[in-house]
């Protein structure tokens, strides 16, 4: 007999729908990384993240026939519940950024981008204080900016998963990636006190 | 190359997949050629790896435990009943099976034909077209049954119609035997040694069997 974290998704949903626990918490394992993550880098927030996560697996649980398995894979169809509870969230959050904002208003320290490229000894430190600028620079992108960056740049996905996901054309995909990278370089380039700046289109 | 379709495609240069190879080459090649674009892909190439130093960073995140605990209880808060009380389940069925086994066997008693004479034993073909007819099948006493007890009664049963079997010895001298009726397809009077016309083998007759007591049909009368 296969052991569960060995079978495919739809009979590990047949299980569950008929009240196999391990069942569910197979798919739960399967998923719940990339759900978090997702809603740790729109949020930035490791509690909003950890309150989103449960909401999208608790719909699971308690209403499994809203998954219809014919309208698409599993993983989006809780990526799109999980869209919708981090959008309520960012909309109730406090305002983003300007993008015509100083480098004063910034709310990451106004402190030097370190070089995580560096092989010191203190390359460890560099990287975790790089991770926190860049994460507080696509914390101040406008949602839609930010979402596009979140999956196409964090998560790696395609400009056609992505607009699969986002159910929107690959071009404005495209063009949203391109415009939130001009608004990110934007960004650390005031970070980083250069003189210069990156083009934005 | 110009610097604004640069500018396009110097986001793109790192995903191999979004830009065809000519439009890559022709980007690469104006960079080396222009300060500005030069300084742009620098930017962005930096930007990259950045980017990239945040996704390792939460490479390994993931939820607590206790959000697998919570859904674990939410799951078992809503689990079909079905599960949540197994044995119910299968005591009821078991009650329901026992029931219709009961009353199976009770209406199988009751409506049971009776014990035929052994016209379906013996030499019996069993894949004629059998039908009992209404007729009797309890006359104990025919007339040919009562010629059996006559030692000559291989010609009493001739003499009566019915043509002895000839795998089968003639009835005994004091052998009570039953006279059954039944309708075959006349084909089957092959199976006892008599011949048939083929033509006609389909053909549902009335025969009456006399049979004794050992059950064995002895003779067969046509009734046609």
């Amino acid at each position: 007999m296969r052991r569960r974290e060995d079978l495919p998704e739809d009979d590990l949903l047949r299980l569950a729908a008929k009240g196999d626990e391990e069942a569910f918490v197979c798919l739960y394992r399967r998923h719940q990384g990339a759900i978090y993550r997702y809603a740790l880098r729109m949020t930035g927030s490791a509690g909003s993240a950890e309150e989103i996560t449960q909401d999208v697996f608790l719909v699971l649980a308690q209403q499994p026939k809203r998954y219809d398995i014919n309208r698409g894979e599993l993983g989006a169809f809780l990526f799109g519940i999980a869209r919708n509870l981090a959008r309520k969230h960012w909309e109730h959050a406090r305002p983003e950024i300007s993008l015509d904002a100083e480098a004063g208003d910034c709310p990451a320290p106004a402190a030097q981008l370190p070089d995580s490229r560096a092989g010191d000894p203190g390359a460890l430190f560099a990287r975790e204080q790089t991770a926190a600028l860049v994460r507080a620079a696509v914390m101040s992108l406008p949602g839609d900016y930010r979402e596009v960056i979140v999956l196409c740049e964090l998560e790696e996905k395609s400009y056609e998963e992505a607009a699969k996901l986002l159910d929107c054309p690959l071009g404005t995909v495209r063009s949203r990636v391109h415009r939130a990278r001009a608004l990110l370089m934007a960004k650390l380039e005031v970070l980083r006190g250069h003189s210069r700046r990156a083009i934005a289109r | 190359m110009r610097c604004d379709e640069f500018g396009n495609a110097v986001h793109d240069l790192g995903r191999f997949a979004a830009l065809d190879r000519n439009t890559r080459e022709e980007a690469l090649a104006h960079a080396q050629s222009c300060n500005r674009c030069a300084a742009l892909k620098d930017a962005v190439e930096a930007l990259e790896a950045n980017l990239a130093s945040l996704a390792l960073e939460d490479e390994s995140s993931g939820p607590p435990e206790r959000v697998e605990a919570a859904l674990r209880a939410a799951f078992r808060a809503n689990r079909p009943r079905v599960l949540r009380t197994p044995w119910r389940t299968a005591w009821a069925w078991s009650l329901a099976t026992a029931a219709a086994l009961g009353i199976g066997v009770l209406a199988w008693q009751e409506w049971r034909p009776a014990p035929k004479g052994p016209a379906g034993k013996g030499g019996a073909p069993e894949e004629a077209n059998v039908q009992p007819a209404p007729a009797n099948h309890s006359a104990p006493q025919q007339p040919a049954a009562q010629a059996a007890a006559n030692p000559a009664s291989k010609s009493v049963l001739d003499a009566s119609g019915f043509l002895p079997l000839p795998y089968e010895a003639a009835p005994a001298a004091d052998e009570q035997a039953d006279v059954v009726r039944v309708k075959i397809a006349r084909g089957s009077l092959a199976a006892f040694g008599l011949p048939v016309d083929g033509e006609r083998a389909d053909e549902l007759i009335d025969v009456d069997f006399l049979v004794g007591q050992d059950g064995t049909p002895q003779a067969v009368r046509l009734r046609d």
